[in-house]
């Protein structure tokens, strides 16, 4: 559906080349749930016949982000669990912290990529 | 970008997360960790999505596709920036419905629309669109 020469944009999930079976295993329990793909975002992109494709990491702020949102929703946990339950609450919580500690043990990374048609 | 198709059970997952409007507290939570309160489907900020409407320039003649928009936030804050007409798509109806009622608020809906299809079968025809974008959806 892109025009000739139209841009695809966007950021993505992802992990990093080279990793064990057991990694890649543990990735995909902290990580969201497709987030183990054949090859990187920029190969993918590159084989799917797209041009000037370019990757800025931003891991660093997907791991502040994170970090951001486990801490302010212990500020508001108690209308949180109100609102989900206990066990909605905290099952929410531990995805959360599970994300960021894979993001710690750098398993997940989150990049910025842009091609062109 | 998965290596596989999506799973039937995280399509209901989307399905149960969008049935509902984010709640004030929820909301609250978003403004204080993203910078904005949109009805996040993801990890983006406000100064990443601002970098993404930056690399797209695209003007008023334009159009952006967002794939898994979930609430459509992205897409309207590109169109806000740009002028540009917009499409948003995804699986859940229910998202659409509220991205629906966030470009009625935004006065954008003379140029936006909402498609519920798979990103991998959309109904769109060739070479329609100048920018696709998406934030978090393939992984």
């Amino acid at each position: 559906m892109l025009k000739p020469n139209g841009v695809l944009a966007g950021y993505i999930i992802h992990t990093p080349s080279g990793l064990t079976p057991e990694q890649e295993q543990e990735a995909a329990e902290v990580g969201p749930s497709a987030v183990l793909a054949e090859s990187s975002p920029v190969d993918m992109a590159a084989e799917a016949g797209f041009q000037e494709v370019t990757a800025e990491e931003v891991t660093d702020v997907f791991l502040a982000t994170c970090g951001r949102l486990i801490s302010v929703r212990l500020v508001y946990e108690a209308q949180l669990r109100e609102l989900k339950g206990d066990q909605g609450f905290e099952e929410e919580q531990s995805e959360n912290e599970a994300k960021r500690r894979g993001i710690l043990s750098g398993l997940l990374l989150r990049s910025f990529i842009v091609a062109r048609k | 970008m998965s290596a596989g198709p999506p799973r039937q059970e995280n399509f209901s997952v989307f399905e149960d997360r969008y049935a509902a409007p984010d709640s004030e507290v929820e909301r609250r939570i978003e403004r204080e960790v993203f910078g904005h309160s949109s009805g996040v489907n993801g990890f983006a900020t406000l100064e990443q999505a601002d970098a993404l409407a930056a690399v797209l320039n695209l003007g008023s003649g334009s159009t952006v596709l967002e794939l898994g928009a979930g609430r459509g936030w992205l897409a309207s804050h590109v169109a806000e920036a740009s002028g540009c007409r917009l499409i948003s798509s995804d699986v859940p109806t229910g998202a659409l419905l509220q991205s629906n009622e966030r470009f009625s608020a935004q006065s954008l809906m003379g140029r936006a629309s909402t498609v519920a299809a798979d990103a991998r079968a959309l109904p769109l025809r060739p070479e329609g669109v100048d920018a696709v974008i998406h934030s978090d959806v393939f992984c």
